[in-house]
């Protein structure tokens, strides 16, 4: 990039400092500045600046003021600053004082007329209309809705249509822009930009030759998501200690036992146990015992 | 031309300065410019707006405030050549602003705020032109993994190809040239043909079985055995008529020529193509 | 830091031993005024050599291509903080002009007009040629870190104040950059120009060897040829 781009990541940002840093930041510039070129209005980041269909109204349009020095006046846009979210009215002038030393060329006073930056917040569009009997009329809206699209020949782009909310069979239609656009030094003819030179045809032509793709995209670029393939994947982790022989014999076994599931008895087995049981119940004489053991033969398990 | 004397010189001539503070001084003489020829095609005048008729630089009054940069919708209808160009020239204002902001700097001028501008639109353009080119590159890259999809197609085209009739067949024949380029990039005029990669095999196997078979079915008697062997039986059915290149295709098999193993396809291909492009400017000859 | 090896020890001291044995003061050629028989007895041309040093911008004058320390001495009388005592350093010294004369008389002559005017821009009429300068917003000499551009100016000016005062004809002034020249309405006749031919200033001193040698030769053939005519 070039060097001011460079130049930009060193320089102090106010919009993310927080406001007791900014506050003092502020001050700091101020200190050699005289009072009349002070900037009351804080600086807004660059995500929050506003344009044309945000703001609802642009250059050349009416505007009500209703807060302040100046409330109650209807005057035309000048300009609108986004950086600091005001505007300049053409109509809203005061007086700055300024040293000799920075006079320009035929000024013979001390006192300049500048426009005066008011705060958006303060104004409301207003619009001019004519009543039956052809007398001029202001209407303020106190907020504005965009509905629908169209192409707008002065502006060269598509915009929606304005009303006042609440009141929207009230249309304020966007002004003249101020200045007509001509063409610049730069500028490419209307005629050129429109001619068509490339067409999707192919599936297997590539758009360009593909040993530039690297200077186009990044191979190495961080932001991207890393996928390893399998040899990297396996040079990159480290690999498994073979077992020794104590250990597979060990599984081996462990394998083996898992694997022995419990047998069903024999019939020797139950034979064997069945006579066991009935030799020590029969030679049981205590009766209690007996019919404790009686009583207990009844029980049935609910599984 | 120079000529050496060495007589001797006149007692009158003064050799040395009689008195130093009786000397005028002269004023310094100051270099310059004129002494020396720079032509105006240097190249280090690119970086001057005007070339040789330019100043150091131009002041913020001077600058292009109204143009816009391109927008995406515009610039998608630019081949790459286009953009390419528009590329450069971009660049080449930004080294001519660049420039100017580093002289300003040096002396001291704080207001660049124009200079910044205009290089934030210059920018914009470059950022939009990369984004083109790759939107176009990752959608090449994407079509690569729709193989069902165009296999389905090339499928159906197949079966309707098979199944026209007679008055059809034109129609089918043109659409065939133009699927050929759609989806193999085998361009209508052969000696177009820049590249010879997987793509051309495979369209050239797919036109060389589609019209041979369609052949067959019509003059079941023509005695081709289907299917084709390999690149070489395949080739002649794309640009010939059939009636032609089964003619050959016969004639090869007479001969016994062996199937070509894959990996020599490409140089057949290339030689094939050569030997017809170098055919076609004899003719135009 | 490493500690210092066994060799590296003997080779500094060597080294200063060496230092000590002969102080290096430039280029023994050029040490003290050359007359004509001098210049003939070193095979030298009738040349005057301006070097100019890249760091202050001063120029110093030479009858032979190279410089000393006792020409510097001599030059730079009543050093300030504007007009500093340059320092010998080779490198620094970059070849401005050579000026070839007619004949060794006309080749004395310029070096020691040359001189002398320094000296009167220095010392004589200093008030006076510092009111010529070019200056700054304080009023002190214009100048970039140490770099005085007046200086070199100064001098192409007294360089074509000599030969107009002395009637050098036949002058060829060899430039290593015609830009240096100036305006040609300040120069006359007597003076052909010309621009030294590119050379990589690492060899400038083989370089200047080979002017010299040009311009001897050259010297030689004209002096030979005039005696035929005369004979």
């Amino acid at each position: 990039m070039s060097i001011n781009h460079i130049k930009r990541r060193y320089q102090k940002d106010l919009t993310k400092l927080p406001k007791i840093f900014r506050n003092r930041v502020v001050k700091q510039n101020n200190m050699f500045t005289l009072p009349t070129f002070e900037n009351k209005l804080p600086i807004l980041p660059k995500e929050e600046y506003k344009t044309m269909t945000q703001t609802g109204y642009t250059e050349g349009d009416l505007v009500y003021i209703t807060k302040g020095e100046h409330k109650g006046t209807i005057s035309t846009i000048f300009r609108y600053s986004k950086e600091y979210d005001g505007l300049f009215l053409s109509d809203i002038i005061e007086k700055k004082i300024i040293p000799k030393d920075q006079w320009f060329d035929q000024q013979d006073s001390f006192l300049v007329d500048y426009p005066k930056l008011i705060p958006a917040d303060s104004v409301k569009l207003a619009a001019k209309d004519k009543n039956d009997k052809g007398e001029d009329y202001y209407i303020v809206a106190e907020e504005v809705v965009f509905k629908g699209k169209y192409y707008d020949d002065r502006y060269k782009k598509w915009l929606p249509r304005r009303f006042v909310k609440h009141h929207e069979h009230i249309e304020v239609p966007w002004p003249n822009p101020p200045t007509e656009p001509k063409a610049g030094e730069l500028s490419t003819e209307g005629e050129t930009v429109f001619e068509k030179t490339w067409e999707f045809q192919s599936l297997s032509v590539p758009p360009f030759p593909s040993t530039i793709v690297n200077e186009l995209r990044n191979p190495y670029s961080k932001h991207k998501a890393r996928v390893l393939t399998e040899l990297q994947a396996r040079r990159l982790n480290k690999p498994t200690m073979p077992l020794s022989k104590e250990q597979q014999i060990y599984l081996a076994k462990k394998q083996q036992s898992e694997t022995e599931q419990p047998t069903e008895l024999t019939e020797e087995v139950q034979d064997f146990i069945g006579e066991r049981i009935a030799n020590h119940l029969n030679s049981i004489t205590n009766p209690h015992l007996k019919a404790h053991l009686d009583a207990l033969s009844k029980n049935t398990i609910n599984h | 031309m120079r000529r050496f004397s060495t007589t001797t010189i006149a007692q009158a001539r003064k050799l040395r300065f009689e008195s130093l503070k009786d000397i005028k001084l002269r004023a310094p003489i100051l270099p310059t410019h004129k002494n020396f020829d720079v032509s105006p095609d240097h190249p280090l005048w690119q970086f001057f707006p005007n070339g040789n008729e330019s100043l150091a630089y131009r002041p913020a009054s001077e600058l292009d405030a109204t143009s816009r940069s391109w927008t995406m919708s515009e610039l998608r209808h630019k081949s790459f050549d286009d953009l390419h160009k528009l590329w450069y020239v971009n660049l080449k204002e930004r080294n001519i602003l660049a420039k100017e902001m580093w002289l300003l700097k040096s002396i001291e001028q704080v207001n660049m705020g124009q200079y910044d501008e205009l290089d934030a639109k210059l920018v914009l353009n470059q950022k939009r032109i990369k984004q083109v080119l790759l939107e176009r590159q990752t959608s090449y890259e994407r079509v690569k993994t729709l193989d069902t999809e165009v296999k389905e197609y090339l499928e159906d085209f197949e079966q309707q190809y098979l199944n026209a009739n007679e008055q059809e067949l034109l129609e089918m024949n043109d659409k065939l040239v133009r699927l050929q380029y759609a989806i193999f990039g085998i361009q209508p005029t052969l000696s177009d043909i820049q590249e010879v990669n997987e793509d051309l095999v495979n369209g050239i196997g797919y036109v060389g079985r589609l019209k041979s078979q369609r052949y067959v079915t019509e003059n079941p008697d023509c005695g081709l055995e289907l299917p084709l062997k390999g690149i070489v039986e395949e080739l002649p059915f794309l640009f010939k008529q059939p009636s032609e290149a089964v003619e050959e295709v016969l004639a090869l098999r007479e001969q016994q020529t062996p199937m070509l193993p894959k990996p020599e396809i490409f140089e057949y291909l290339t030689n094939v193509l050569e030997d017809l492009k170098a055919s076609e400017i004899e003719q135009d000859q | 830091m490493a500690p210092m090896l066994r060799s590296a020890k003997k080779m500094r001291k060597h080294l200063i031993e060496q230092l000590k044995s002969r102080k290096v003061e430039g280029a023994r050629i050029a040490k003290g005024f050359k007359t004509q028989e001098d210049l003939i007895s070193l095979n030298l041309a009738p040349q005057v050599f301006l070097f100019k040093n890249l760091f202050s911008g001063q120029v110093a004058y030479s009858q032979v291509p190279a410089l000393h320390q006792d020409q510097i001495d001599e030059q730079f009388t009543r050093p300030n903080w504007e007009n500093r005592k340059p320092s010998r350093r080779d490198d620094l010294w970059r070849i401005m002009c050579v000026a070839n004369f007619n004949n060794y008389e006309y080749a004395i002559a310029a070096y020691q007009g040359l001189v002398d005017l320094r000296r009167v821009r220095d010392v004589v009429q200093k008030k006076e040629a510092n009111e010529m300068r070019y200056k700054n917003d304080e009023g002190n000499i214009w100048y970039s870190g140490q770099y005085r551009p007046i200086y070199s100016q100064e001098a192409v000016a007294d360089l074509n104040h000599i030969i107009e005062e002395f009637e050098l004809e036949n002058t060829e002034l060899l430039w290593e950059n015609l830009w240096r020249k100036g305006d040609d309405k300040y120069w006359s006749d007597l003076v052909q120009h010309d621009s030294l031919p590119p050379f990589n200033p690492k060899y400038q001193s083989a370089f200047l060897d080979e002017i010299r040698e040009k311009a001897l030769a050259e010297f030689q053939n004209a002096r030979d040829s005039e005696i035929t005519e005369t004979m």
